[in-house]
């Protein structure tokens, strides 16, 4: 049989093509964001703002944060130098707030608030990308009576979560980062990502279990 | 491809990276999520077990990971699958298959027509979206869908040719159908005949002509077929969406095309059109019924799977979501396939039989007659709703045209309870075929008594699904803002009232009561989900040990209501304190206020928030009261005593109801002081009212109800009594048994020794009855008690044996049990026909079969069990069709107690309870969604495996545990916010594994054990837990220990001793020790032990199988085992 689908090819990153990424190889560059470009993927489907939905996508988002990494190819090397995932992310990261900003408008979001805390993004837009992933099932997205009750419900139980926690979550799950990448990103110590990790999840599962028919109707879908 | 991915993950398994710096939650976690991606669904109890020092919080929080982990990749899947479209949309070759062009696509994958070059043929090929296949488990699905639809032959079913797979992209290939689909057919037809709903939306996607004509094979490949469907599926589309997702093609083939819906149109106008229809019927039945028989079913007959051709022949495709009858490992518990609109109620919830498809195909022949589908909501958890809440519209109301008898047919065949409809595809085939050949058909249609009935016994079911409770809440949050705005619009004019004219008040007053009535029928239907009393008092005579004797019971701490039921009596108990806080200006206002308080008590005690229950109550109880002292208009409640006299009567005897109701929940939860106060209090009201008002039935039976509750105080933990002297066998009651008589019952406010008023007794029939039997003091009886210190005091953990309240007070309630059963009996001499009387009497006499008789006056237990048997047979016989009695008499016959057990015969016990299963069967066949049937048989079984124990039939013992341990399984899945259910299984395992182990299976017990004690850590988590919970762990951890130190495995079975002995310390000895006698928990079986004749009623260590709690299976009169054995 056949193995090799769309969702099982995983390319590696290999020293040999870091190296020749520092030595300036835009191609070796080039497979190494293909290395990576899955859970790049996940972070800015995860992330972007529903009303850009109409005018941009993932891959629009991504193309552009290829060209920027392209520029940066010179301060990889310092930069990269503990991750070369963590370096593609800031640049992507980067990259969508200036194209939210450019689109959605900066009078709601501006670029310093969105990267003021966490790697990156402000905790309302966490939140608000948690509850609209963790709503995804619960409805059909025109009924606006149920879903605008749930999500109200959802983003309150939220934002009871402290910021960390939905970042911690929001991390390992929806742009499926490994532990110690999480760590990096928030800056702490692996033990204390990982302690805030459960602690995190403890809490989503409070939230959730608060939230009626919540966990029963993902468990049972 | 399967195959490579199971190896991998069993290889990956085991080996666990361990990391110093990480959480080990973090890392179990990690891998299971890992997992999930991968697409492998590993179970969470496959991680509590392989970790077992994390076991609780993995149990918690593996399923948040997982729910985490599926959303994703639903949201992933969703804008993936319209990506990769692209990758299959564009293809040109196939293996062997040339395509020619596309023939539909959907969320699963693409219909083409192809040629398959090397036998020269056209076929459809369906290929499916990389996406779709992306796990183990939809491949597994994709390969049994073909082999199982390749084992079919019919007329009316599409062949498959076979299946394969190229360049990762899999396809099976069948033959190309030159037809139409069935909700084109009717989209087409709909036009015609000009027909529109009243429905916007509707307008507009039927008012164009027909949108995508579609020639050929329009196989719509996926359309909402498995439950990663998107939502918006459903959205706003009354009928199957297949249309949208087609792609319209060769516009040249139009005319073609048409001629299918031009056929069946101008057979409309002829009238012709209801036999074609029941044609189409026939042969989807027919072929059902040849798929069924050979153990295949569709799972998702619905009119776009249905294909009709030039000749009108019917082809079903898409036996894409059947599966073998006997294949159920590979569908999930909970797994929801097929399309939402189509489905019958019990696929909803999982279950699936060939009625099923019966019910899906009744639903299309529907909308082939209406035009619009029976289930027309535009959103999910709506049409779950109305499945399962509603049988459709009759269809002649849309169309008087269509022929009666054949509407018959498609109700009978979309009837909610599976066991009403067509048993099978070819009984509805048989009676379509009647109807088209013009005779007599054999469903009957039923009365409008039989519909309603039919929908009142859905109600037990009332919040079964969480999208139902779902929709509950929203409509609920609608309807309080509705409610509150006409609350307090109807204050504002009662404000007013003077220039206001009398209609519009009466408007704004009935809004109101309707707003009220609609909250009042949803709390009823949730505290119909009871417990059944047998199973409480199971449970709760877990309880051992002097601790446990002053514990509080079960049920006092684990409300009948899982979270989301919580929630929602939340919601309501916002919109009562709301109300009630807001309307007390007005008086009419001001009686449904004090309704409303006493409702907000009602919802705080199914929440178990009891003493804001009692709270409420009492300020309940105030209002009524001032409501008295006003005399104003009576509440609606309450009946009307006499158009005359005053309201005030009425009033009185609500405010009697609610202090009983404040003392229920008070001895709920061991209260006893404001317990015997509350039914005092009651009483007093009730002597309080004009003589003639007492003697009338309303009164007399609040009375009763008040000193039945009374008496019950006896057997509730708090109000323990021990104490050998007196129970010993001189004893005998003063007076032959007798209160002190000085004083008259109708004494205002009773005081012991005191008249308070000597009137002389009036003489109705219930002092005639007092009289004749040479007692008149019922009434007070509950006022003596209240004021003994001993009851106000009851007995602290500290004291022992002889420090209970005096027989004496014990004799008087059951004296005053006595009383009240009397005066039932009185009531229901008079009234034979009121059921309110005889359950309350059947309440009573079962207190009295499970009391102990502290009169010695040979009483015998069984004649009251047997009475309460008999009066809710003749109940449960009169009215057949109401499953409440049949409940209450399986419940009944279930009972069990120290003193049925000292009097009864093995064999009788034994039979008892085989009626009881009988009836709990019967129950859960006709209710499969109500879970108080569930536990009720269950819960018989138990007893039932018990007694064949003791009897030695050890093979049906083993039986009847197993059936108990799969119901309970089952509950515990599905309701896993109810602890009781938990309990209840802890229990039965407990039962089957020491049963196990008498019949040598020491690791099968030893795993039963297990079992039980991960259900318990969940259990145990609960805070505030009654010491029972903790006797049951316990006791199996001392099993635990047993069967580990019998196994060699000391060390193990020092743990497991320790932890009981934690839970619940055994004073007698410690771990390790073979005596029989002490082995277990509770008071061990010295000198002091009390002499059986006068054992305490709820005195566990009395129990039977106290003396043999190791293995906790009573025995009776038989031959004891030897302790070996044990």
């Amino acid at each position: 049989m056949n193995d090799q689908t769309v969702t099982d090819h995983q390319p590696t990153e290999s020293p040999e093509l870091v190296n020749r990424v520092i030595r300036g190889d835009t191609a070796a560059l080039s497979e190494l964001f293909a290395v990576h470009r899955p859970r790049l993927w996940r972070m800015v489907n995860f992330r972007m703002d529903p009303r850009l939905a109409g005018r941009l996508d993932a891959d629009d988002i991504l193309q552009e944060a290829w060209l920027r990494a392209i520029d940066r190819i010179d301060s990889f090397l310092v930069d990269a130098s503990r991750s070369t995932f963590i370096w593609f992310r800031m640049i992507v990261t980067q990259t969508m707030v200036d194209l939210h900003r450019r689109h959605v408008g900066a009078q709601k979001r501006s670029a310093a608030k969105e990267m003021s805390i966490h790697g990156g993004w402000s905790s309302q837009s966490t939140s608000v990308s948690l509850a609209r992933h963790l709503l995804g099932h619960m409805s059909s997205p025109s009924n606006a009576a149920i879903r605008a009750e749930l999500s109200s419900q959802l983003e309150t139980a939220l934002s009871t979560m402290s910021d960390i926690d939905r970042e911690v979550l929001a991390m390992r799950h929806f742009e499926e980062l490994t532990n110690s990448e999480t760590a990096q990103v928030l800056d702490m110590t692996e033990q204390a990502a990982s302690a805030r990790y459960v602690r995190a999840l403890g809490r989503l599962r409070h939230v959730l279990t608060a939230i009626p028919g919540f966990m029963d109707d993902a468990a049972g879908s | 491809m399967t195959d490579d991915r199971s190896a991998t993950s069993k290889d990956v398994q085991p080996a666990i990276a361990t990391d110093d710096n990480r959480d080990p939650v973090d890392v179990a976690a990690d891998e299971f999520a890992e997992r999930y991606r991968k697409g492998e669904y590993p179970s969470v109890t496959e991680y509590v077990l392989r970790f077992p020092e994390q076991a609780d919080e993995l149990r918690e929080l593996l399923p948040a990971v997982a729910m985490m982990e599926q959303l994703k990749s639903k949201e992933e899947s969703r804008i993936t699958s319209i990506e990769r479209q692209s990758v299959i949309s564009g293809l040109k070759q196939l293996g062997d298959f040339r395509i020619i062009r596309e023939i539909g696509h959907g969320g699963m994958g693409v219909v083409y027509e192809a040629e398959q070059e090397s036998l020269g043929r056209r076929v459809a090929l369906k290929v499916l979206s990389p996406a779709t296949l992306n796990s183990p488990k939809s491949i597994r699905r994709f390969r049994r869908e073909a082999e199982t639809v390749a084992r079919l032959h019919h007329s009316n079913i599409v062949p498959v040719f076979g299946v394969g797979d190229e360049k990762g992209l899999y396809y099976y290939v069948m033959q190309l159908i030159e037809g139409e689909p069935l909700n084109q057919v009717i989209s087409g037809l709909r036009d015609k005949s000009g027909r529109t709903t009243t429905d916007g939306h509707a307008d507009t996607a039927w008012g164009e002509p027909t949108a995508s004509p579609m020639d050929g094979h329009s196989l719509k490949a996926a359309d909402g077929v498995s439950t990663d469907e998107s939502a918006d599926d459903l959205d706003n589309r009354p009928v199957d969406n297949s249309s949208h997702e087609t792609v319209p093609l060769d516009r040249s083939m139009e005319k073609h095309l048409a001629s299918a819906t031009e056929r069946l149109s101008s057979l409309l106008e002829t009238g012709n059109y209801w036999n074609a229809v029941a044609e189409i019927g026939i042969q989807v039945a027919r072929a059902l019924e040849y798929a069924h028989g050979h153990g295949v079913w569709h799972r998702d007959i619905k009119p776009s799977n249905l294909l009709i051709d030039q000749s009108r022949t019917v082809w079903i495709v898409d036996f894409g979501l059947a599966r073998l009858a006997e294949d159920n490992e590979l569908t999930m518990t909970g797994d929801i396939l097929g399309t939402l609109r189509y489905m019958s109620p019990e696929q909803i919830v999982g279950q699936f039989d060939q009625r099923s498809d019966v019910y899906s195909l009744g639903l299309t022949l529907y909308e082939l007659l209406t035009f619009r589908p029976a289930h027309d909501a535009s959103i999910r958890s709506r049409i779950m709703q109305q499945i399962s809440e509603a049988n459709p519209t009759s269809p002649r109301q849309i169309n008087p045209a269509i022929p009666k008898d054949l509407e018959t047919i498609i109700l009978k065949a979309t009837i909610h309870n599976a066991s009403d409809r067509y048993q099978s595809a070819s009984d509805l085939a048989d009676d379509l075929q009647r109807f088209a050949g013009g005779f007599p058909i054999q469903a009957r249609r039923f009365s409008p008594v039989e519909q309603l009935w039919r929908w009142s016994r859905r109600n037990p079911a009332l919040a079964w699904t969480t999208a139902t409770t779902l929709i509950l809440l929203v409509t609920v949050a609608a309807v309080s803002t509705w409610g509150l705005v006409t609350a307090r619009s109807a204050n504002r004019e009662l404000m007013q009232e003077r220039g206001r004219t009398g209609v519009e008040r009466d408007r704004a007053e009935d809004n109101l009561s309707l707003a009220l009535l609609a909250f009042e029928e949803i709390v009823d239907g949730l505290s119909q989900r009871g417990i059944p009393q047998s199973v409480q008092s199971d449970l709760n005579s877990n309880i051992d040990g002097e601790a446990g004797a002053e514990s509080k019971p079960i049920a006092a701490l684990t409300p009948a209501v899982t979270e989301a039921d919580a929630e929602l009596l939340n919601r309501l108990l916002r919109f009562y304190i709301d109300f009630a806080s807001r309307n007390e200006a007005s008086p009419e206002v001001a009686s449904q206020t004090a309704k409303a308080q006493r409702r907000v008590g009602d919802i705080y005690r199914r929440l178990g928030r009891h003493e804001d229950a009692i709270a409420a109550y009492d300020n309940a109880r105030t209002q009524y009261q001032t409501l008295s002292q006003r005399e104003l208009n009576p509440d609606i409640e309450e009946m009307l005593l006499n158009p005359d006299e005053p309201a005030s009567y009425s009033a009185t005897l609500t405010v009697a109801g609610i202090s009983n109701q404040i003392g229920e929940v008070a001895a709920l939860v061991g209260d006893v002081r404001t317990a015997s106060e509350a039914f005092m209090t009651s009483s007093s009201f009730l002597t309080s009212l004009p003589i003639d008002v007492q003697s009338r039935p309303e009164t007399r039976f609040v009375m009763a109800q008040t000193m039945n509750s009374f008496a019950l105080l006896q057997g509730r933990p708090g109000f323990r009594i021990s104490g050998p002297e007196f129970g010993g066998p001189g004893f005998r009651g003063p007076d032959s048994g007798d209160p002190p008589r000085d004083r008259d019952p109708r004494g205002g406010h009773p005081v012991p020794g005191r008249p308070v008023d000597s009137r002389p007794r009036d003489s109705g029939p219930r002092d005639r009855v007092a009289e004749d039997r040479g007692s008149g003091h019922r009434t007070d009886r509950v006022g003596d008690l209240a004021d003994r210190p001993e009851i106000r005091q009851p007995p602290g953990p500290g004291r022992g044996p002889g420090s209970g309240p005096p027989r004496e007070i014990e004799y008087l309630m059951e004296a005053t049990r006595r009383d009240a059963r009397d005066l039932l009996e009185q009531l229901i001499e008079e009234d034979s026909d009121n059921p309110q009387y005889k359950v309350e009497l059947a309440k009573s006499l079962l207190a009295g079969a499970s009391s102990h008789d502290w009169s010695q006056e040979s009483r015998n237990p069984l004649q009251d069990l047997e009475a309460a048997i008999a009066i809710l047979e003749t109940l449960a016989q009169q009215e057949p069709g109401n499953p409440d009695y049949q409940f209450q008499l399986a419940d009944a016959l279930a009972l069990s107690s120290p003193e049925t057990e000292r009097h009864e015969s093995v064999e009788s016990a034994a039979s008892r309870f085989a009626r009881s299963i009988d009836i709990a069967r019967k129950l859960q066949n006709q209710f499969p969604n109500a879970a108080e049937y569930d536990i009720l048989l269950a819960n018989s079984l138990r007893r039932l495996s018990g007694i064949q124990n003791d009897l030695q039939q050890l093979s049906g013992s083993q039986a009847s545990v197993d059936e108990a341990v799969v119901i309970l399984r089952r509950l515990t899945q599905v309701w896993p916010g109810h602890v009781i259910y938990r309990l209840s299984l802890a229990r039965t395992l407990q039962h089957s594994a020491m049963l196990e182990r008498r019949l040598k299976n020491s690791e099968l017990s030893l795993e039963l054990l297990e079992e039980a004690v991960v259900l318990f850590d969940d259990v145990a988590s609960f805070d505030d837990q009654p010491v029972s919970v903790s006797g049951l762990l316990s006791m199996i951890h001392r099993s635990r220990s047993e069967i580990l130190r019998h196994a060699g495995r000391n060390s193990e079975a020092d743990k497991a001793w320790k932890l009981a002995d934690k839970l619940l310390p055994c004073k007698d000895r410690g771990p390790g020790g073979l005596n029989p006698r002490g082995r277990g928990f509770g008071p061990p079986g010295g000198p002091e032990r009390i002499p059986q004749p006068h054992r305490p009623p709820d005195d566990p260590s009395s129990r039977a199988e106290r003396k043999r709690p190791a293995d906790d299976l009573p025995q009776r009169d038989l031959p004891q085992r030897p302790p070996s054995e044990m």
